[in-house]
């Protein structure tokens, strides 16, 4: 066994063993299970009597039996599937219908870590670890538009349950902002996709949401940035471009990619220095830089106001490549 | 004799097989404490781990007549509880972006909270959170659970080969984070 190995066994153990578990907290336990197993049946009961109400109005064919006929305790689910009632959220549907070119780029969902990157060649990519753009990212797949239908067919997915066909309506309200409504029924299991509605912002091609917005102003102190805080997906102060940081400790690789979300610039980072600095070296594999290029920033703090900031001195850029800010804001960890 | 049982000729010297709430009973009883402590491992947060322990549960008895047999509810729960601790996380992780971008000052920690873990400085465990969620999984099955490569397997649903790699990556990226963490 190595030593971090040994590190783990040890602090598990260290954790578990705090975990004391006595007999009045099993019985507590187990009497909260039996009422909230209880609350679930009750409260599928009232769903499916308001379901049998819905349906009498709704398409006075269907009969009621039908609906009603399970059993308790055995799969809840009627028999026959009743017809689909409206997405509450279906009002929220305002604006243009998006075309294709309007919906291709990269959007994050509002209040989120979820980036979705729509391509020109039908592919759609989703992933809520900063790795949409490296081959592990969670969930890849097809879209196609039809009006403002956008069917997904997810082939590749990290999560059970989130492969398959998933269906949203789509809307443009403002500039840089998409909001979907997902039209068929919820995948089980498939977190990237449990939420019936989406309001997402476009960043990139940048959209004018956040080109002038100045996180500078957003802390006076700034703390030295702490390296685990690096890897995942940043957004430059201005936009333009996207810096993907992937981990292997002290150093890793990167990619920038630009506005069309493809690849510009590939290296290693690496930190480290007092006062601390951040340095990415392009490698072979750069397409707008050549290799040995170096993009150094130095003076690094950190700062998080609901989603990481990282700040510092540009003091060297080799490949003038336009990305060379002084302030990111992290978008997905 | 009056208020005799209308049962008593009914008797019989078999044991009656044990119903369904007898053996989710017995479940609970056997892997509540286990499986509360994979989720403490996993979360650092004991009333979080409660809830996904009891979660996993109620969907036990949810999706029970789907279970090959009882001898696989051992696994779906284990299944079930890590599903869960990894929905946990990700839900802390898009409650911390409270804003569409916008600077906020973050509400002051609450110092009266009592069920996360505290006394973690230094402690490999909560690096073992910061990774990613495969390594992660199958880390706290190989050493939390201390299950065998094939088990680990077999509950994540995923190749041996792959058991070994993430293992391999998920102890490699420990290893240079608690050197680099100060």
């Amino acid at each position: 066994m190595t030593s971090v190995e040994e590190r783990l066994t040890r602090d598990i153990a260290a954790v578990t063993e705090g975990v004391v578990v006595t007999e009045t907290d099993l019985s507590e336990a187990r009497a909260a299970l039996d009422e909230r197993v209880a609350e679930r049946r009750r409260s599928t009961r009232r769903r499916a009597m308001v379901g049998a109400a819905l349906a009498a109005v709704v398409i006075p064919a269907v009969g009621i039996a039908t609906v009603l006929s399970f059993d308790e305790g055995a799969d809840t689910r009627p028999a026959d599937t009743p017809p689909s009632v409206s997405n509450p959220y279906e009002n929220l549907l305002s604006g243009r219908t998006p075309t294709a070119e309007q919906v291709e780029g990269v959007w994050r969902l509002d209040n989120d870590v979820l980036l979705v990157r729509f391509l020109p060649d039908g592919q759609v990519w989703i992933d809520a670890d900063g790795r949409l753009f490296s081959r592990d990212r969670a969930l890849a797949g097809n879209y196609e538009m039809d009006g403002d239908r956008i069917t997904l067919t997810v082939g590749q997915a990290a999560e059970e349950g989130c492969a398959g066909v998933h269906v949203l309506r789509a809307s443009l309200p403002d500039p840089g902002v998409m909001r979907t409504v997902r039209t068929s029924p919820a995948p089980g299991g498939c977190s990237l996709l449990a939420l019936d509605y989406w309001a997402l912002e476009k960043i990139l091609p940048t959209s004018p949401l956040y080109d002038d917005e100045d996180w500078r102003k957003a802390a006076r102190n700034w703390p030295a940035l702490a390296e685990a805080t690096l890897p995942g997906i940043w957004y430059p102060q201005g936009g333009g471009h996207l810096l993907a940081v992937s981990s292997t400790g002290s150093r890793g690789g990167y990619a920038v990619v630009d506005e069309s979300g493809e690849p510009v610039d590939r290296g290693q980072w690496s930190m480290g220095g007092s006062p601390a600095r951040l340095t990415l070296t392009s490698d072979s594999q750069s397409v707008a830089c050549q290799q040995g290029d170096q993009l150094v920033l130095t003076d690094l703090g950190q700062e998080d106001f609901g989603r990481p900031l990282l700040k510092g001195t540009v003091v060297r850029d080799d490949c003038q490549g336009g990305w060379a800010a002084d302030t990111f804001v992290n978008l997905s960890p | 004799m009056q208020g005799s049982s209308a049962r008593a000729g009914q008797r019989s010297d078999t044991v009656a097989a044990p119903g369904h709430d007898e053996l989710v009973d017995a479940l609970f009883r056997r892997h509540y404490s286990s499986l509360l402590r994979l989720a403490v491992v996993m979360l650092g947060d004991r009333e979080a781990a409660e809830d996904a322990v009891q979660d996993a549960f109620v969907a036990l008895q949810r999706n029970w007549k789907r279970l090959r047999d009882p001898e696989s509810a051992e696994a779906y729960l284990r299944s079930a509880v890590l599903n869960r601790c990894r929905s946990w996380v990700r839900r802390q992780v898009t409650q911390r972006a409270a804003r569409p971008l916008r600077p906020v000052p973050d509400p002051p920690d609450n110092p009266a909270d009592t069920t996360v873990v505290r006394d973690e400085v230094g402690s490999v465990v909560a690096v073992m959170r910061t990774l990613a969620r495969r390594q992660r999984d199958v880390l706290a099955c190989r050493f939390v659970l201390e299950l065998s490569v094939g088990e680990t397997a077999r509950l994540l649903e995923i190749s041996e080969g792959s058991v070994k790699v993430h293992t391999h990556r998920g102890l490699k990226a420990l290893q240079q984070r608690i050197e680099v963490t100060p």
